[in-house]
């Protein structure tokens, strides 16, 4: 295949990759922005949301669009609850402290992958999509008969990689509506402001963190549940997820959702792209040099105003 | 009627407030006058609830509010104006008014009245309601944070020091919205440094020193002796 098309491919791949990865990492920044909490156990309700899209989709049967449905529905319902519970039992005891926090949402992950290891086991399973076309991409040059439009041979993609891509973009519109245009967004954004202002306000701070804390897993959740039929459901799939997402928050700007989606876009297209061209590896460890200069030049994040 | 009893308060593991009293009656202006450090301010946030009462009891209209919820002290109608304005700086003005109205779930024609009551206090806000608040001047920061708490539609104002670092026309405005709230029957409780504002707002003077009670005086006493502020303030 020729370079163009073969780029095409490789930024394709790479839009997945930011598609998932913006979901992801929105969740992991808005659990940070509004509660000032560092979630390390956050790649662990991804891979939760993988396992019970997995376990959804195997006890339904039938279709697998039927379990796709029920598992889009139901494992960030899920997901979201279990976090919601794990602040209540014990974040909300530790009073939210910074440092604290850290150090209980790593025992957090540990929990919670063993947890998987037992109930789920230690084999990576698959789930099927809810659909799966082929399409065949076409290409367009300028040749000397003019400009011209043909299908190279292997350049193609599915159905269901497209939608994910759709996918995630109508959920991360949805969440910026939910967060610029509804009441639930304003007291979120107020709280995350100033806590005792939004407290002298009658904003239920503690409750909005249980929200908070349960929607950003479930964001986690619902990007597992779209990217497992072209993954495969195991219990340590958490890692690559926690740590792209850190870096793009860190890159984004802590607590900016807009610095998140467009540090996502330019590390999960970068990933796809270099992945393609030379290795995985490489990916990773320019993502990771990027960080590097991003804490040394631009604390702050490439979009963040600073901690307030 | 807010009552404060005996009430103490903690930073931790250090004691601020110590078994402080005061009444402040629905009409009349309650000034909280003491040094720096006097515990002014902490004695607001405790009666918000942001800093537990450890001691005492903090009640409106005879309903002891301190063992509420904090977030539910606005919804009992008391309002807060605190020290250094503390906006929600990326919500705009629009955004602060709404947090202010949803504090005691303002829905229909009474969120309509009330958002439009405090635009008129304010008509300036009026002019900027879609800019941050984080952008807007000291004077309009003032407002704005008057204009959140009015829009709780309060038994009780609580104002932190109103009139710091802003120009004299401005806290001539902010000063007649606090005579004009006192009229209409609001408990206003005050915590003031300016003699000058004290002397012209003051039904009342409450003095504290290390978060103890130290005196209070009447309108009239401030009005015979007004060196009495100046001495307890040490100015």
């Amino acid at each position: 295949m020729e370079f163009g098309p073969h780029l095409m491919l490789a930024a394709l791949e790479g839009a997945i990759t930011a598609a998932i990865l913006a979901l992801t990492a929105v969740g992991l920044s808005l659990t940070f922005g509004v509660m000032r909490v560092v979630n390390v156990a956050h790649g662990e309700f991804f891979m939760l949301g993988a396992v019970a899209a997995w376990f959804i989709s195997t006890t339904i049967g039938g279709h697998p669009a039927w379990g796709f449905i029920a598992a889009v529905v139901l494992a960030p319902l899920i997901i979201g609850l279990l976090a919601a519970s794990a602040d209540w039992l014990v974040l909300k005891r530790l009073d939210y402290d910074p440092e604290r926090t850290i150090v209980a949402t790593i025992g957090l992950l540990y929990i919670i992958q063993q947890g998987a290891l037992i109930g789920f086991g230690p084999n990576a399973q698959p789930v099927e999509p809810p659909f799966s076309h082929r399409i065949a991409l076409p290409w367009f040059e300028w040749t000397e008969a003019g400009f011209e439009m043909y299908y190279p041979w292997g350049l193609s993609t599915n159905s269901y990689k497209l939608f994910i891509i759709f996918a995630a973009a109508m959920l991360l519109l949805g969440l910026w509506l939910i967060m610029t245009r509804t009441k639930v967004g304003l007291v979120m954004r107020a709280t995350q402001q100033d806590r005792d202002m939004a407290t002298a306000f009658g904003i239920p701070v503690e409750r909005i963190y249980a929200l908070t804390f349960g929607l950003g897993a479930a964001l986690a959740a619902l990007g597992a549940v779209l990217i497992v039929p072209v993954q495969q459901a195991y219990y340590l799939m958490g890692h690559d997820p926690l740590l792209l997402s850190f870096i793009v928050v860190i890159i984004g700007g802590l607590g900016s959702l807009r610095g998140t989606v467009l540090a996502a876009l330019l590390i999960g297209m970068s990933d796809g792209i270099i992945s393609v061209f030379f290795s995985p590896t490489l990916a990773k460890i320019i993502a990771t040099l990027l960080v590097a200069m991003v804490l040394v030049f631009r604390p702050q994040g490439l979009f963040g105003k600073g901690v307030h | 009627m807010l009552e404060i009893n005996a009430v103490s308060a903690h930073y931790g593991k250090v004691q601020v407030l110590y078994d402080l009293s005061l009444t402040a009656q629905a009409g009349e202006i309650t000034c909280i006058l003491g040094r720096n450090g006097a515990g002014k301010t902490t004695l607001m946030r405790a009666i918000m609830g942001i800093v537990p009462a450890t001691g005492g009891e903090i009640s409106l209209n005879g309903e002891n509010v301190s063992e509420r919820p904090p977030h539910d002290t606005p919804r009992q109608g008391i309002a807060l104006v605190p020290q250094g304005r503390r906006l929600f700086p990326e919500l705009s003005v629009s955004e602060n008014i709404e947090v202010g109205l949803m504090a005691r779930s303002f829905k229909g024609t009474k969120r309509r009245e009330m958002r439009e009551k405090v635009l008129e206090l304010f008509p300036r806000l009026r002019e900027r309601l879609k800019q941050q608040a984080g952008t807007l001047s000291g004077g309009e920061q003032q407002m704005l944070a008057t204009a959140r708490a009015l829009a709780i539609d309060p038994q009780v104002l609580l104002l932190d020091e109103p009139g710091e670092g802003l120009q004299p026309s401005v806290v001539a405005q902010i000063q007649e919205v606090i005579v004009n709230m006192r009229d209409q029957g609001l408990a206003v409780v005050l915590v003031e440094q300016r003699v000058d504002a004290i002397l012209t707002l003051a039904d009342k003077a409450v003095f504290v020193e290390n978060g103890r009670n130290l005196e209070t005086l009447s309108r009239a006493d401030l009005q015979t002796d007004p060196e009495v502020i100046r001495r307890n303030l040490g100015v």
